[in-house]
């Protein structure tokens, strides 16, 4: 009897202290040290040792920490709440974020990809609390100008949507939003004149969707930039993007109307630079070929390393019929070797500039 | 005295036609019967523009075809001829230019690497402009494995500014394979990034440059992967080597504007390619065919 009663109280006591899990803030805690770790500076280790824990591990905690704010948003005063609280969230977005992006070639794309989902599902805590919604909504934004960079629109858009649930006037966010359906739409309607005498009906009908897709791509486009403006009137950008779109529709006038803006507002040199490219078409589309010379004259003058002023300039005095100036405009360009780069390249792509931006201001508030 | 050279290439079932003379040809310009004379090839040196696309997509065995290619194109050319080559990603680079001797061109050609984004339209354009001062027979041979996603000019610009143009030009294109590839270079240069078409893209790539080709009066060489470009580039020397330039001082045409060249074979039979017109410029200088101002 006394050996069973024993035996009885030694399982009582294990079950007991596998019943006592020690709290998250625990400074035993693993992930909330390594969250702490990254806080305090060491981002290197930090990165470098959250990369050798086991995905099923962090699922566990990203799990844990949902379950939290779950209960917290039922309960502020609950110790879930009060633990969420005090969980360096921010930091732990960033950790995961510089897991995903600052990666060797030996890491695998799905590790990337892994860890940059662990950094949405910690964005999604960040709640009310102070500073949260301003970090979440520049977090998604950075996300989505990475895959504009690339051109992976499938992968932008929501998280510039969710970027914009946030937030919803935000100009940034909608010339972003506008960009990536201005691109489309741009691409669609250069593959539409590829395909210039259909061979057989459905080569019609694809013409027809995409130049329909096309078409309705620039309008949203148009209507992205023009909710930027009421936001912000002195959004460069928006008005540079509206003036390209109005004259893909058509709309000379007012497209010349905003191009004018950036060339009399604009603090941009780059943007200004395409605003000269951009005005130099309208003019050119209209059959105004001094005029457009003109424009094409005075993007060149302003960036006379830039490649693409030099062909258009050169193509349009070819098409007035000086043919030698458009020749001389041509190796004045090819003849020199340094070259620069040029805004016309990356206008597609988005600032990839200003996701590297957001990400180092996003760090620096993560370790603070 | 305004002069007009046409260049001409006969076949017979697929073969040239060797030892045509004048009197084999007629021409006629906007409908007007001209009198025709053969300028002799060996005293009309040719301008040669080798337009190559160095886009990330002709990296790695490609990129090292395309150069066998090159080299043996340049090797093939007289000494009388002159060659420069052009290459192309996102940015246009004038890697040698008409004034170097062969050997400076071959070093030019092993000295090229591929990076970046196609533009194909501005590349074009660049290619047939360099050699429009240029005496003698102006040539383009372009490569190209994809399609334009960086010109600033149009395709419809780029066509009909070689249209317009003076230059011959032989296109070379490697039909791209069922295997999926990104719509664009771009979204094969930057990493992970695959750009999914909202749109279902029906024509062939190589569909613009063989216009362009034919609107000039040559043609488009297809090489189903790189190790054939070898023979395509050489392909195009024996078929420049086999063409007449036919030669001609318009009567009873105005002048200025776009002009429809016919060119028939008389007394023999076989098929011709020629290019289907010229453009003379209303101001400014503009130029005949093979570049003799007036």
């Amino acid at each position: 009897m006394l050996a069973a009663r024993s035996v009885l109280v030694a399982l009582l006591s294990l079950r007991g202290a596998a019943a006592a899990q020690p709290p998250l803030d625990s400074p035993q805690e693993p992930y909330l040290a390594l969250a702490r770790r990254y806080r305090g500076g060491d981002l290197d280790g930090a990165v470098e040792e959250v990369r050798t824990w086991l995905r099923e591990r962090l699922k566990e905690e990203l799990q844990r920490l949902k379950g939290w704010k779950q209960v917290a948003d039922r309960c502020s005063h609950c110790p879930e709440a009060e633990q969420l609280s005090r969980f360096p969230l921010e930091a732990a977005v960033m950790l995961h974020t510089d897991a995903a992006f600052e990666s060797t070639e030996s890491y695998a794309s799905d590790e990337r990809d892994f860890h940059r989902h662990m950094a949405r599902g910690l964005v999604d805590l960040l709640g009310d609390r102070p500073g949260g919604p301003s970090f979440a909504r520049r977090w998604l934004l950075a996300m989505g100008l990475h895959f504009q960079s690339e051109l992976n629109v499938p992968s932008a858009m929501p998280y510039l949507r969710d970027a914009l649930r946030l937030s919803p006037q935000d100009p940034e966010v909608l010339v972003a939003i506008g960009s990536l359906h201005e691109m489309m739409g741009s691409l669609g309607m250069a593959l539409t004149k590829r395909v210039r005498v259909p061979t057989r009906p459905r080569d019609l009908e694809d013409r027809l969707a995409s130049a329909s897709e096309a078409r309705s791509r620039i309008l949203a486009a148009e209507r992205h930039y023009r909710q930027a403006l009421e936001a912000d009137p002195s959004r460069e950008e928006a008005h540079l993007r509206l003036g390209r779109v109005l004259a893909q529709r058509g709309r000379a006038e007012e497209a010349l109307t905003e191009l004018e803006w950036v060339l009399g507002s604009g603090r941009d040199r780059g943007l200004i630079y395409l605003a000269h490219l951009f005005r130099g078409r309208v003019h050119e589309d209209a059959g105004r070929l001094e005029a457009a010379v003109a424009s094409y004259r005075d993007a060149a003058r302003i960036e006379p390393r830039c490649q693409t002023a030099h062909v258009a300039l050169s193509h349009i005095l070819h098409r007035s019929g000086d043919r030698a100036a458009a020749l001389r405009a041509l190796e004045h360009l090819l003849r020199r070797d340094d070259a620069s780069g040029d805004r016309w390249w990356t206008y597609h792509f988005g600032r990839r500039e200003r996701f590297q931006a957001l990400l180092e201001e996003l760090r620096e508030e993560a370790v603070s | 005295m305004e002069v007009v050279y046409a260049d001409v290439f006969v076949t017979r079932d697929g073969a040239p036609v060797s030892g045509l003379t004048a009197a084999n040809f007629e021409v006629l310009d906007n409908g007007v019967r001209q009198k025709v004379e053969l300028a002799d090839m060996e005293e009309m040196p040719v301008t040669a523009v080798l337009v190559f696309d160095m886009s990330t997509s002709v990296a790695g065995e490609k990129l090292a075809h395309l150069r066998a290619a090159g080299h043996a194109f340049l090797d093939g050319l007289r000494p009388k001829d002159r060659a420069a080559l052009l290459t192309f990603s996102h940015a246009l680079r004038l890697q040698a230019d008409f004034g170097g001797d062969l050997p400076s061109l071959h070093r030019a050609l092993d000295r090229i690497q591929a990076d970046g984004s196609t533009a194909l339209h501005d590349a074009l354009y660049a290619g047939i402009k360099l050699p429009e001062t240029s005496v003698g027979r102006p040539l383009v041979v372009l490569f190209t494995d994809g399609q334009d996603n960086m010109s600033w000019l149009t395709e419809e610009e780029a066509l009909t500014a070689a249209r317009e143009a003076s230059a011959l030009v032989y296109a070379v294109g490697i039909e791209s394979g069922s295997e999926e590839r990104p719509l664009t270079d771009t979204a094969r240069m930057m990493p992970g990034g695959r750009f999914p078409p909202p749109i279902v893209e029906t024509a062939t790539e190589l569909d613009f440059v063989r216009r362009v080709a034919e609107a000039t009066g040559g043609r488009l060489f297809r090489a189903d992967s790189s190790a054939g470009l070898k023979a395509a580039f050489l392909g195009i020397l024996r078929e420049l080597n086999s063409r007449y330039l036919v030669r001609y001082e318009p009567q009873g045409v105005g002048r200025e504007g776009w002009h429809r060249l016919e060119v028939r074979l008389k007394g023999r039979k076989g098929r011709v390619r020629a290019r289907p017109g010229y453009f003379v410029a209303g101001t400014g200088g503009g130029r005949t065919p093979t570049g003799r101002s007036r």
